[in-house]
């Protein structure tokens, strides 16, 4: 009997392949670009060459004369007949000032790239020659790129109804008033001034983000019938839906919003709402005819993406044997123009420093932060979510007070860990479970660190730089309505509708949006588990409006916890049906408990002989509902919502070991490990594989990826040969490996993973180079990390030397 | 990204067949397209804008290597064909190593030798290589008059050729295997197989006692576009290739190139990267030549 029982959880944590690859690698997925309807029209958007200039004039009689161009709408036009972006639904609960702004420039263009005017026509060639013909009078403005020029005084403003470009400014520390706050300061002054060690550095993160391999994409269709269509490339079709019903003023029962089954990626880039959502839906009405926009990767690169550019003024205090005492940080991000719906840009710096204190017991902290509006694109959300830049400046102060307190700076950080959970941080994050300790001395028991060091003397004598880095960290899992409320205006909850087939197949359908991270698989492997029957007996819809469940979006990785503990409870649900009209049926008592649903059979314990296909039964089920049990009526299908109690984490450390050329500053990274907690692994290949992309990501942006704008606010990086991808041939083999402690807060003991992974990639990478570099004296406090600086670096240390 | 309208596309399977309808046009209005590599993004980006275009993938004439006194190498071969090619090694083992990681394996699946050449895109590494080696180009004019004109007076500058506008570039040709001739390049970017932030092509004759008889140094990378460096080449004549003249060599090239400073690296970065870059691409072309 065991066997059957354990033989039905058999898909729990197996190495499935993925549902989805089959077509994908078949080129049968159907993107956002293969959705064709009858009569579309093709967009393209006219957008700013200048960074900030007032528009005197639009001239379009050209474009509009063009044979096939059906129509030309600038700001102006949308300004009159649309409503502006800054709606409450896309409003986060935090006291920002938040710009108002048009689906279209009005008056003003406020970046390189920002959207003036968009030509309709019958086929995009006709629409690009048309879009050369718009013709733009522009007034240049005196622009301002850099974050702390914008916070100064008399510096040209971004917004000209603010008085100055400081959009968000937030003390994290100390309490809710000014007063707890000034007397929180004085407390941390208090502890600087009697510290043993006090290590002060100013760390620079460069804009740098995530380029979904699908850029963006809408297609809209009106119809009088129907009302509004959109198929949208987004995380969150459902926010989507009600920004389209706000803004364009459309009643709710007339919108219904699609994302598409297939979406390259999002990373958190099609997680804001977006102003050509609102062009394209306003022309699609007006025109009465579908009409798509297609990003291209110029526009991609020119206007999202882009996140990080922060600086970080970090003061750490601590105890000459190593203790940290307290944490002062004062953070500048580099918002760009804060015109994006949601997010505002703000939102991420802001949780950056909410997550500054990592997972070290400090006595005290003292963390603020200022946003500067600026003359760059907004901030977009990307995957390691605003605390890239934090993360780095952490984990690198801890490595230099370590080399402060001549300690192991593996050992400074476990003694600073914190050793329990659940536990408040300093900043109020929320740690609800797991075992830092465990994971850590798990990840230290794969290198031998003593003979690390012998090695690395032996190899200082013959020229050779070798270095060790570590890092760490715990990332969300999920974001709880108790943080996403505030931050982002919408519910944390996980919400799935499970219909269950009466051919014995059970559909699943979720309000999020995947991009590729494998919801159909992990999915089927958690329902097939719960019944007992086949994976490939499932369907999982995604997306639609009109066919799922309220919910917040792919956001956050709020899959592995939020969802599937949804589709969970949805089927908990089901099974209970299922079990007491087959108790029913048998003329016996009993309780679900007493059947097991293992192979495609409903199998009653205490007899095994007593047993239903699942088939059979949910058939019986929702097609013959006669004879039932008192009070009970058929159909089998069920929605639920699920929430834990408190926000959940999940928790990584890794290590690298780095050999750095003096002669070049080039670097080769000849080890790279990790340890993990994710909890139950439902599918061991997608974690792995998210582990994989997260750790590369993070390279990627610590050392090639970044998005460069000159004084003049021109962005000099709308390209993949000058925004540099890492390629396969430039990443390590990665040593993935797992010291779990199953959630208490999901009922399958499971974590979502995956999204704040990059994060303690770049501290661990400069940790080893600055460790290899040790003999020079070298720190590195900025990114990129480019063999050019440490080249300048090791340079002037040996003059220094000398 | 869509180009602008081009009212011809033609496919013709001979020389004479492609330079006809060149002919048909004012010059500009109609360009070949090789391997297409470069050309594409040009048209996508509205950079060029044809009226024609001449898409020269049928004509099998201008396919293939041939080796005979020297070798010559079709325009339309491409950078895969090249990098497979095991008789191109001692003084021509050099457009391997460059043929070899030009770009990806789609890009080199595509991308021919002449195309490049044409093209003559600053960042690109057939150009330095095929001047460091001597290369000389075969171009043939509608009328059917050909000439020959070396690398050095064909590569005019970034984006810049000797190639007139009613020529047709047949085929690039360089000396023959020679009993102690080595050559190798090597670039350096920021990512693997990357566009050249600075690439050394270094080419080496040595006599019967192992000397330096004769020297070449090309660079790739730089805003002047492929480039020889005859004051390093100069150094390496006499010597056997010792680490201390490699040096010497290549400190006198970063001395004389002049070198850009931008994003990706600072001048003094390039001239680095230069100096030991170079000396390793010197010491396999020392090492090629006696092998």
């Amino acid at each position: 009997m065991d066997i059957t029982v354990q033989d039905s959880k058999r898909w729990m944590g197996a190495r499935l392949e993925r549902k989805e690859d089959l077509r994908l690698v078949t080129g049968q997925g159907k993107y956002l670009a293969d959705i064709v309807l009858p009569g579309m029209l093709h967009a393209v958007f006219v957008r700013s060459e200048y960074a900030h200039a007032r528009i005197t004039g639009i001239d379009v009689a050209a474009a509009r004369a063009l044979p096939g161009v059906v129509d030309v709408i600038t700001g102006d036009e949308i300004r009159t007949r649309v409503k502006s972006m800054r709606q409450p639904v896309v409003l986060p609960n935090l006291p920002a000032k938040y710009p108002d702004y048009h689906a279209l420039a009005v008056d003003k263009v406020k970046f390189h790239g920002d959207p003036v005017a968009v030509v309709i026509a019958r086929d995009k060639y006709v629409a690009e020659d048309a879009a050369e013909l718009v013709v733009v009078d522009y007034e240049e403005l005196p622009v301002v790129v850099d974050a702390e020029q914008a916070l100064a005084p008399g510096a040209p403003r971004v917004h000209d109804e603010e008085a100055d470009n400081e959009m968000f400014a937030m003390t994290f520390t100390g309490g809710a008033t000014a007063d707890e706050q000034m007397r929180n300061e004085a407390e941390v002054q208090r502890i600087f001034d009697t510290a043993e060690v006090v290590v002060s550095n100013r760390f620079r993160v460069h804009r740098t983000g995530i380029t979904p391999m699908e850029p963006r994409g809408v297609l809209c269709d009106w119809s009088l019938a129907d009302g509004l269509t959109a198929w949208i490339t987004t995380q969150r079709p459902h926010i989507d839906r009600l920004a389209l019903i706000d803004i364009l003023e459309i009643p709710g029962e007339r919108v219904r919003v699609i994302a598409p089954r297939d979406q390259g990626g999002g990373f958190g880039v099609k997680a804001p709402f977006y102003r050509e959502n609102v062009v394209i839906a306003y022309a699609a009405r007006k025109l009465g005819k579908p009409v798509r926009w297609i990003e291209t990767r110029y526009e991609s690169l020119m206007n999202v993406g882009q996140e990080r550019d922060q600086i970080n003024d970090v003061e750490i205090a601590a105890t000459k044997d190593g203790r940290l005492l307290a944490l002062r940080n004062r953070g500048i991000a580099n918002n760009g123009t804060g015109q994006t719906g949601v997010y505002w840009g703000f939102v991420m710096p802001f949780l950056g420093q909410v997550e500054m204190p990592n997972v070290y017991t400090w006595e005290k902290g003292d963390i603020k932060l200022r946003v500067a509006t600026t003359n760059k694109a907004c901030l977009t959300p990307s995957r390691a979510f605003g605390h890239f830049p934090t993360r780095f400046a952490i984990e690198r102060s801890i490595d230099i007070v370590a080399r402060r307190c001549g300690l192991e700076p593996a050992d400074l950080r476990r003694r600073n860990m914190v050793p329990k959970l659940p536990y408040t941080t300093i900043t109020g994050e929320y740690f609800d479970s797991g075992d830092f300790l465990k994971v850590w001395d798990s990840l230290l028991r794969q290198i031998d660190l003593p003979a690390f060091r012998r090695e690395q003397v032996a190899a200082r004598a013959h020229g050779r730089y070798l270095g060790i880095g570590f890092a760490c960290g715990a990332e969300l899992s999920g974001v709880a309505s108790e943080l996403l409320v505030p931050m982002e205006n919408q519910p944390g909850y996980g919400a799935a509708t499970v219909r269950v087939d009466p051919r014995g197949k059970v559909l699943i359908f979720g309000g999020d949006a995947p991009g590729g991270q494998g919801h159909e698989t992990t999915v089927a492997q958690v329902v097939a588990s719960i019944f007992g029957i086949d994976p490939s007996d499932t369907l999982v819809t995604t997306g639609d409006t009109g066919a799922t469940p309220f919910g917040a979006g792919t956001i956050g990785a709020r899959a592995g916890s939020y969802f599937v503990s949804a589709v969970h409870k949805a089927c908990a649900e089901l099974k209970e049906k299922i079990t007491h009209v087959l108790a029913h049926d048998l003329g016996v008592r009993a309780t679900t408990e007493e059947f097991a649903f293992t192979n495609g059979d409903v199998i009653y314990l205490r007899d095994p002989s007593r047993r239903k296909t699942f088939r059979e039964i949910v058939e019986r089920i929702i097609m013959f509902p006669v004879n039932l049990p008192e009070g009970e009526v058929g159909g089998l299908e069920a929605t639920a919502f699920f929430e834990a109690a408190k926000p959940m984490i999940c928790f990584n450390a890794d290590f690298c070991i780095v050999e750095v050329r003096p002669e070049t500053g080039e670097f080769t990274i000849k080890r790279w490990a990790t340890s993990e907690d994710v909890g139950n692994v439902i599918n061991q290949n997608i974690v792995d594989g998210q582990m994989h992309g997260a750790i590369v990501q993070g390279l990627s942006n610590a050392i090639f990826e970044e998005f460069i704008y000159t004084d003049e606010g021109q962005q000099l990086t709308a390209d993949f040969e000058h925004y540099k991808l890492a390629t396969a041939a430039d990443v390590p083999d990665i040593e993935l490996s797992y010291a779990s402690t199953p959630c208490p807060h999901t009922p399958l003991g499971t974590r979502g993973i995956g999204e704040g992974r990059p994060s303690s990639v770049p501290g661990a990478l400069c940790n080893a180079i600055c460790d290899a570099l040790s003999p020079f004296g070298i720190e590195v406090t900025e990114l990129p990390l480019r063999p050019s600086t440490l080249w300048a670096q090791i340079r002037d240390a040996q003059a220094r030397q000398h | 990204m869509f180009p602008a309208q081009i009212e011809e596309y033609v496919r013709p399977t001979t020389v004479a067949e492609a330079l006809a309808v060149n002919a048909r046009y004012d010059e500009g209005d109609a360009l070949f397209i090789a391997g297409g590599q470069s050309l594409m993004q040009a048209l996508k980006s509205r950079m060029a804008r044809p009226r024609c275009l001449i898409d020269l993938q049928a004509i099998d004439a201008l396919k293939g290597i041939e080796y005979s006194d020297g070798v010559r190498i079709g325009a339309m071969t491409r950078y895969v064909d090249i990098a497979a090619d095991e008789r191109l090694r001692g003084r021509n083992a050099a457009l391997r190593d460059a043929a070899a990681h030009v770009g990806d394996r789609q890009v080199r699946n595509r991308g021919t030798i002449g195309g490049s050449c044409c093209w003559n895109y600053l960042a690109s590494c057939t150009p330095a290589v095929v001047l460091g080696l001597g290369g000389r180009m075969h171009l043939v004019a509608a009328d059917g008059t050909r000439r020959v004109v070396p690398a050095t007076e064909f590569l005019i500058g970034p984006l810049e050729t000797a190639r007139r506008a009613d020529e047709l570039l047949e085929a690039v040709s360089f000396a023959g295997a020679t009993d102690r001739g080595g050559s190798a390049y090597r670039k350096w970017g920021l990512v693997k197989d990357a566009l050249p932030v600075v690439g050394v092509c270094v080419c080496v004759e040595l006599d019967a006692a192992g000397r330096c008889s004769a020297a070449s140094i090309a660079l790739s990378g730089l805003a002047a576009g492929a480039q020889l460096a005859p004051a390093g080449a100069a150094l390496l004549v006499g010597s056997s290739g010792d680490a201390t003249t490699l040096a010497r060599a290549m400190d006198a090239v970063a001395a004389a190139v002049e070198a850009q400073s931008d994003k990706w690296a600072s001048t003094a970065y390039r001239q680095q990267l230069i100096r030991t870059l170079g000396a390793d691409v010197a010491a396999t072309a020392f090492a090629r030549a006696t092998a």
